[in-house]
């Protein structure tokens, strides 16, 4: 519809007050990335703290946040929290490299397979590009290796965050975003979580499960 | 929608009447508000976020043509289609053509006001395309064939006694004598229905909260994830946005971000925000294979440079809403389209004329509350009495009205005449009252004596008294 | 929120009673004197005032407020300050004047001195005249209705709590509802009388419930739909204005919708000061 483009751009010439700006700083403002006023949560912290606040914010959200010292624990963490959930030991796990060294088998009765989500699956598990310390989110990237759904259609969603990824800000975030991407073009999908699925649309009352996840839980490996 | 908001008093009467929705809505005015008190107060820096928000958003607008056309040529880079829709009848079209060429029989759709303010669903279903609301409280109220009550909270009029009774007749499949009364059982039946949907729907329809031109991305916030079911399933994703969603960078969403969800809601963050840029990539194990976002300006530009520009700011928090003392006696039905409350009372006038929608920029106290909440420094009371001056200039307003206030000001400019004709009421209106100290009835003022009284004058007027009182002591 | 600069010795006032105060509620002009004076200001009451112009202003019609607020401008030139005992009158006169002459440079400058000059009562009263009221006592326990102009256009909240501190024997039940509008808005409670008196209806309801005795207010607009509903309830909750109460003369005229019967002029109540 090139004649709705057209009218619609014309208008917006005609009407527009420019006392602010033209495009040349519009084009400034995206290429320099100028960032807001960053709250002194996200900015004044040690990593220590960054991780300790993501903890807290990512627990007052409602996620379960599990502490690993190395990737060899993660099979004992997920089955454990299976259990504890009573959910079926069957995993869908995503083909991030980071899960590469995972030795599974130490864990018998574990199912794990990989590839595009199913409607079926009850569980699944991914690795995040970052945590957000000021609010406690995840930033998962979409990629062949980490699909968005991993994040929608189990009723459960593990993640494996590497301390090393945990920022003060979103702002931090997306710089790290950006150098990660090189090049590349935005991921495809960019999911920012922060808890489980929820409503409140029943008479205001809060329950977790809406559409997504009913459970969140967060696995942060230190050291790597 | 078709607007009915030219019968708000009498839309306004129903609800007070109904006891059902008062009870509902008393309950209402204690939980926003206490939330968004909570989380403001966890973060300092709430205020200098407020004016970032706002500079922001005033600085889209003055280049909001730049940030449009460099938005499109992102999508377009990303492999995605831009569809520029001057009004709700072209947004339409556009729709239903694209779900046309995907021979869609369902969409399933995420909450969108936009999808509201072009009645989509009902257009879709005229078109023998199922449309399928998929936030829990949208999917209520389609299952009642209602109209939305609140931007954030579209099932807020209902109890779950109604919910129950909805979801008892209208999930065919299930046993008809089974007892819903526990909310947990209610969403997980209504999760279980709409999974299905979501797995069969041949297009997806989102809205926006924000479009960001650094990147082409559409920004969407849920807390349910069904947003992202919806356009993660389908073949067809249709995202629909009004043109000044726009925000230049993710720094600057990013910003925008720490003022909404806890302006909405009083959460920190909204569960789900999700940035998606074009269709699905090579390799890709899930995504859709298009990716469409269409650009609505229905009556916006006709707001650029007008005294109601700064309601383009607006992020669709629902503060105003949750604050505003007019709506939570009412409820947002009253206010007869799609957007309730002091951001609607402003909005519906410009979308749908103020000839229709006269009653609503007067509902109002201007008592100012809905400005001290709005994480956009938006200024709703002047904007409100922006729409009384129009009314005025088109001679809209109601002869009594205006022969009063013609009255009154002529009076007013003519002080000898007031202080004998102000000093003659107030005696009379003394004596009428008598020891009593009150009036129960008086002629033309039923809007005042139908459920008050009026005290009684205490005698002449303070100017007349002090004049004597004055003299005496001179 | 507005700061005082040097105040004068004695500074001339110039009172702008207000048209519903001036016809309703004569005492609390009265009371307005007596506080001003015992602060040390010089009273004085313009002849040609009338009305701020807001009933047209907030109907739409700038025109006609805008030949009112020059009438008001005239009137009350030549004063240190002028003083308003209701804070929407107040904020009509400080905030909105100004933007009624967006488009008259000499009206502006004229709107914008008298802006600068006026002030709502209890916040004239703390904020410049560091004024404590000595020897009233009022011994009630007080809800206290923030009226929607005052509290958001001119910040005034602690002013008139600072006040009743001063007064022996007052207790302030704050009510959860203190900053609610009061449904009162002018035109708002004629044009729409069902949803006006539902919002006044649970602002009573709360304070009620909270066991204040009287509910005390600046704005006279509010209080006398809070009173004119009380009193149509037939509740007992008495209705004064602050300013009666903070200079001492709350037992001298009858609550708003109250009976008379107990009432002595307030003219004589004025005639026994020192």
């Amino acid at each position: 519809m090139t004649d709705a483009r057209t009218h619609i751009l014309a208008k917006l010439e005609r009407v527009i007050d420019r006392k602010d700006a033209g495009s040349a700083d519009a084009d400034s403002r995206i290429s320099l990335h100028i960032a807001g006023p960053i709250p002194r949560r996200g900015t004044d912290e040690t990593k220590p703290e960054q991780t300790e606040r993501f903890v807290r914010e990512a627990m007052l959200a409602g996620a379960d946040v599990h502490e690993l010292i190395s990737i060899e624990q993660v099979p004992v963490t997920v089955v454990a929290y299976l259990r504890a959930k009573n959910l079926p030991l069957n995993v869908r796990v995503s083909a991030d490299g980071i899960f590469e060294n995972v030795r599974w088998n130490q864990e018998p009765g574990l199912e794990i397979e990989n590839g595009g989500v199913e409607a079926t699956d009850t569980a699944s598990l991914s690795a995040a590009a970052s945590g957000v310390a000021e609010t406690g989110t995840l930033v998962m990237a979409s990629s062949p290796e980490n699909p968005a759904m991993y994040g929608f259609v189990p009723l459960l969603h593990m993640v494996l965050l590497p301390e090393s990824c945990i920022h003060g800000s979103y702002e931090d975030a997306w710089i790290a975003l950006r150098q990660r991407q090189g090049n590349l073009a935005m991921p495809r999908m960019v999911n920012m979580i922060t808890g489980p699925s929820r409503t409140a649309d029943i008479e205001q009352t809060l329950l977790m499960g809406a559409h997504g996840p009913q459970n969140l839980m967060i696995m942060i490996v230190g050291g790597t | 929608m078709k607007s009915s908001a030219r019968h708000f008093p009498a839309n306004a009467r129903e609800a007070l009447a109904d006891e059902r929705l008062q009870g509902v809505l008393d309950k209402f005015s204690d939980g926003f508000p206490v939330k968004r008190a909570n989380a403001i107060a966890r973060l300092d820096e709430f205020d200098e976020l407020r004016d970032a928000a706002r500079d922001i958003k005033d600085h889209v607008l003055a280049n909001l043509d730049t940030y449009l056309k460099r938005f499109e040529s992102r999508v377009h880079e990303s492999g995605g289609h831009v569809h520029w829709c001057r009004d709700d009848q072209e947004a339409r079209t556009t729709i239903l053509s694209i779900c046309r060429a995907a021979n869609a029989r369902t969409v399933t759709k995420s909450k969108s006001m936009i999808g509201e303010e072009i009645a989509i669903n009902d257009y879709l279903a005229d078109h023998d395309i199922e449309p399928v609301e998929t936030d829990l409280g949208e999917y209520i109220i389609q299952l009642r064939q209602e109209p939305p009550s609140h931007i954030i909270a579209p099932a807020i009029h209902l109890s779950k006694e109604q919910v129950a009774e909805t979801f008892v007749e209208k999930h065919t499949g299930r046993d008809p004598d089974r007892t819903l009364t526990d909310p947990r059982v209610m969403l997980d039946e209504a999760r279980a229905e709409l999974r299905q949907k979501f797995l069969n729907a041949d297009v997806g329809l989102t809205g926006a909260n924000m479009l960001v031109a650094e990147t082409g991305s559409i920004a969407i916030v849920t807390n349910e994830g069904n947003a992202d079911l919806t356009m993660g399933l389908p073949r067809v994703h249709i995202a629909l946005a009004s043109i000044e969603k726009i925000v230049p960078t993710l720094e600057d969403a990013s910003t925008i971000l720490r003022v909404l969800a806890r302006s909405a809601t009083g959460q920190e963050m909204s569960v789900y925000t999700t940035f998606a840029t074009g269709p699905k990539r090579t390799d890709d194990l899930d995504g859709p294979e298009e990716f469409h976002v269409l650009l609505l300006d229905n009556g916006r530009s006709d707001l650029l440079g007008t005294e109601f520009q700064d309601i383009l700011r607006c992020i669709r928090c629902g503060s105003c809403i949750n604050h505003c003392p007019v709506y939570s006696t009412v409820g947002g039905h009253a206010y007869g389209w799609v957007y309730p409350g002091p951001m609607g009372s402003v909005l519906t006038p410009a979308l749908v004329g103020i000839e229709d929608a006269h009653h609503l920029p007067n509902a109002s106290t201007l008592c100012g509350k809905c400005e001290t909440v709005c994480p956009m420094h938006i200024p709703l009371p002047r904007m409100l009495r922006s729409w009384r001056v129009r009314q005025v200039e088109k001679n809209l307003q109601s002869a009594s009205s205006r022969y009063g206030l013609g009255l009154w000001s002529y009076l007013a400019r003519h002080p000898r005449l007031y202080r004998v004709l102000s000093n003659c009421v107030a005696r009379a209106l003394n004596i009428m009252g008598g020891h009593r100290g009150k009036l129960s009835r008086l002629p033309l003022a039923g809007g005042w004596m139908s459920k008050r009284d009026l005290p009684a004058p205490q005698g002449g007027t303070f100017m007349a008294q002090w004049k004597n009182s004055r003299s005496r002591y001179l | 929120m507005k700061q005082p600069d040097q105040v004068p010795q004695s500074p001339s006032v110039a009172l702008f009673v207000t048209c519903l105060v001036d016809v309703m509620r004569p005492s609390i002009g009265f009371a307005a004197v007596s506080l001003l004076e015992r602060a040390g200001c010089q009273v004085f009451v313009p002849e040609t005032q009338t009305c701020c112009g807001q009933p047209g202003y907030n109907a739409g019609d700038e025109k006609s407020a805008r030949g009112i607020a020059e009438q008001v401008i005239e009137a009350l030139q030549g004063y240190d300050y002028v003083v308003v005992p209701s804070g929407s009158c107040a904020g009509m006169i400080i905030k909105h004047y100004p933007d009624l002459f967006a488009d008259d440079a000499a009206w502006r400058a004229r709107a914008e001195d008298l802006s600068v000059r006026s002030w709502e009562l209890t916040s004239f009263l703390v904020d410049v005249m560091k004024f404590r009221p000595v020897g009233i006592t009022f011994d009630k326990v007080i809800s206290y209705h923030d009226s929607c102009s005052g509290l958001r256009e001119l910040g005034i909240k602690d002013q008139p709590r600072s006040l009743l501190a001063g007064v022996d024997g007052t207790k302030i039940e704050e009510s959860d509802l203190a900053e609610s509008c009061c449904g009162f808005g002018g035109l708002f409670c004629v044009k729409y009388p069902d949803i006006s008196t539902a919002m006044v209806d649970r602002k009573i309801a709360e304070v009620s419930d909270g066991g204040a005795d009287v509910i005390l207010g600046g704005d006279l607009g509010c209080l006398m739909n809070i009173a004119g509903r009380l009193s149509r309830q037939g509740k007992s909750t008495n209705v004064w204005h602050v300013a009666e109460v903070v200079a001492g003369m709350a037992d001298q005229s009858a609550s708003i919708c109250g009976s008379h019967d107990a009432q002595t002029s307030a003219v004589s109540a004025v005639g026994k000061r020192p």
